[in-house]
């Protein structure tokens, strides 16, 4: 009876304001935006002018810039059954038995505190031609696996992917490690008393409990894939010849170009790509739920 | 009781994990020890000790490359938008889960949304630049804040939902007004969620390069991040000096994480769990 005299509504104003003003305004300018051929390509004037679905007819047309998008999806999809399948295998591991698993906890878990972009910056020094990736496999003997991984268009996608998935494994196993400590003990003392073993265990009363865990792990692992930029620009900027061109790139080589318009086109088939892997996993959740 | 077998098992096992985490160290033992090496030791950025250790790398690096500056930056935009964040997304959490009027529930839709959606930078750059905030750090600080709004509107409403309300309708008949409870009352029980919020767009606001690439193009106003990355493109076979940058970017966050690991990686948790 008091909710009109304590909860205010000015409260939510500022919050509302600001999130409308720079997130959700310019999600709608850019729908608008992706029918014009917005560009300051001459430097002394901007035009903007309707053109309809241009912009869209000439993404699907063109071949490569076509491929982004699968690409895109790949980077997203591959990265995300890599962190989810080694960050789970981790936080079963860390989960209880070692000594030092807090430690280890922590040195796994350090790689998510850090800036992409820093951490783009040292795996090129890593996966360059002389760097170290290759002198590790020279002084394994394996001299002929060496190669140059990210000036080569068949190991370019991988060696970013990898980096993706070496920087996020860690936040996948500690949110594993979260739904691990919500197990009750006792289901793994009675399905030893009744014999189960260990593998059992692991399908019968472990797996199905983990599903809350995968589905904010699938959210945020997809989200990130498909979102991601700041690795594949620095370690690659798209190359060697769009070989890692990914949508959120190109959104920003086009902004360079200063073809605002097409960036805008980009800019939402990335937001129509995220809005349906969220509904997609959510669907997952729902299924689950009931 | 555990057997020896088992315990031998599990020693193996440790020593096992030990060796794996080596994929996570040794990239940093790389950076750590060329950043003291000269630059024709460092051409190749090897896991080998510097022969002498050249501690005047980091004195060269925070001259040249106004260092400071970039830190004062970023400090400046982490702080200014983590605290514009917390008062901001805790009194629209108070109200919209307090009070769940169908206004109410539809704010906290419409900040869901954010979670998901992918920002749209041309647009935001456009929008700043009609409000002439664009190349600014206070426009820089809006943008952040616009963007780590959602996750912690959604983190403070999961955490409020849990505080009972009759501490509220206890205050009011004291006499207490509407701010007076939010900010006397409600904001200090609040203190692990704002923990968690804190540290989570803290680091995110920190580490994120995006945002500043294009909202702050001025090279004097560049956040550390951005100076790392203007410093490899300067000193490109300088693999030594660009070591001592990426030092100078990811040690305040190494310092944080060696104290606060605990309360970090559980706040973390917690707040994605929720959310």
């Amino acid at each position: 009876m008091y909710n009109k005299k304590i909860y205010k509504r000015y409260f939510t104003l500022p919050a509302v304001f600001l999130y409308t003003l720079l997130f959700m305004v310019p999600v709608i300018l850019n729908f608008v935006y992706s029918f014009t051929n917005w560009n300051a390509i001459k430097m002394t004037h901007e035009t903007a002018r309707f053109i309809g679905l241009d912009n869209y007819i000439k993404i699907f047309q063109n071949k490569e810039l076509a491929s982004v998008i699968l690409r895109t999806l790949v980077f997203a999809g591959v990265t995300t059954i890599f962190k989810n399948v080694i960050g789970f295998l981790l936080a079963l591991a860390f989960n209880e038995g070692l000594k030092t698993k807090n430690i280890l906890r922590a040195i796994f878990f350090l790689p998510a505190m850090l800036s992409p972009l820093i951490i783009g910056l040292i795996f090129g020094s890593i996966f360059m031609k002389a760097g170290f990736a290759n002198q590790l496999l020279t002084s394994l003997g394996l001299q002929n696996l060496t190669r140059a991984w990210l000036t080569s268009k068949d190991t370019a996608l991988g060696t970013a992917m990898f980096v993706e998935i070496w920087r996020q494994v860690g936040f996948n196993m500690v949110i594993y490690l979260a739904g691990l400590q919500l197990i009750d003990k006792s289901y793994y003392e009675a399905a030893s008393v009744d014999g189960a073993n260990k593998r059992q265990q692991l399908f019968s009363i472990t797996l199905p409990r983990m599903i809350p865990s995968l589905i904010i792990n699938l959210l945020l692992a997809l989200s990130q894939g498909l979102k991601a930029f700041d690795i594949v620009f620095v370690l690659t900027g798209g190359g060697p010849s769009g070989a890692t061109e990914l949508i959120n790139t190109l959104v920003f080589k086009e902004f360079g170009k200063k073809l605002y318009g097409m960036s805008s086109a980009y800019g939402v088939i990335l937001f129509l790509i995220t809005a349906a892997a969220g509904l997609l996993v959510l669907r997952i959740k729902d299924n689950n739920d009931e | 009781m555990k057997t020896k077998h088992e315990k031998i098992r599990l020693a193996v096992k440790e020593v096992l994990f030990w060796l794996l985490s080596l994929i996570v160290i040794v990239p940093f033992l790389i950076v750590i020890f060329n950043a003291f090496k000269t630059k024709p030791e460092a051409i190749n950025m090897q896991l080998t000790l510097p022969e002498v250790w050249h501690f005047e790398n980091f004195k060269q690096v925070w001259d040249q490359g106004s260092i400071l500056n970039s830190l004062v930056n970023s400090l400046i935009i982490s702080i200014t938008s983590v605290v514009v964040t917390v008062v901001a997304s805790a009194m629209c959490a108070y109200v919209i889960s307090r009070n769940r009027t169908k206004e109410n529930r539809f704010i906290y839709l419409y900040f869901a949304m954010g979670l998901m959606v992918p920002v749209s930078m041309v647009s935001i750059v456009k929008v700043l630049r009609v409000i002439h905030l664009y190349n600014t750090l206070l426009g820089s600080i809006l943008v952040f804040v616009a963007l780590i709004l959602p996750l912690s509107v959604f983190l403070y409403y999961g955490f409020i939902t849990g505080i009972p309300k009759e501490l509220d309708e206890a205050a009011v008949i004291d006499g207490a007004g509407a701010l007076r409870i939010f900010t006397q009352v409600v904001f200090p029980l609040l203190k692990p969620a704002t923990v968690t919020v804190i540290m989570i767009n803290f680091l995110n606001v920190w580490n994120d390069f995006q945002i500043p690439l294009y909202t702050l193009p001025d090279p004097d106003k560049a956040v550390i991040v951005q100076k790392v990355y203007n410093f490899y493109g300067t000193y490109t076979a300088s693999w030594n000096l660009v070591s001592v940058t990426i030092l100078f970017a990811i040690l305040p966050i190494l310092i944080v994480y060696i104290f606060g690991q605990r309360y970090i990686i559980s706040g973390m948790v917690a707040g994605s769990v929720k959310g």
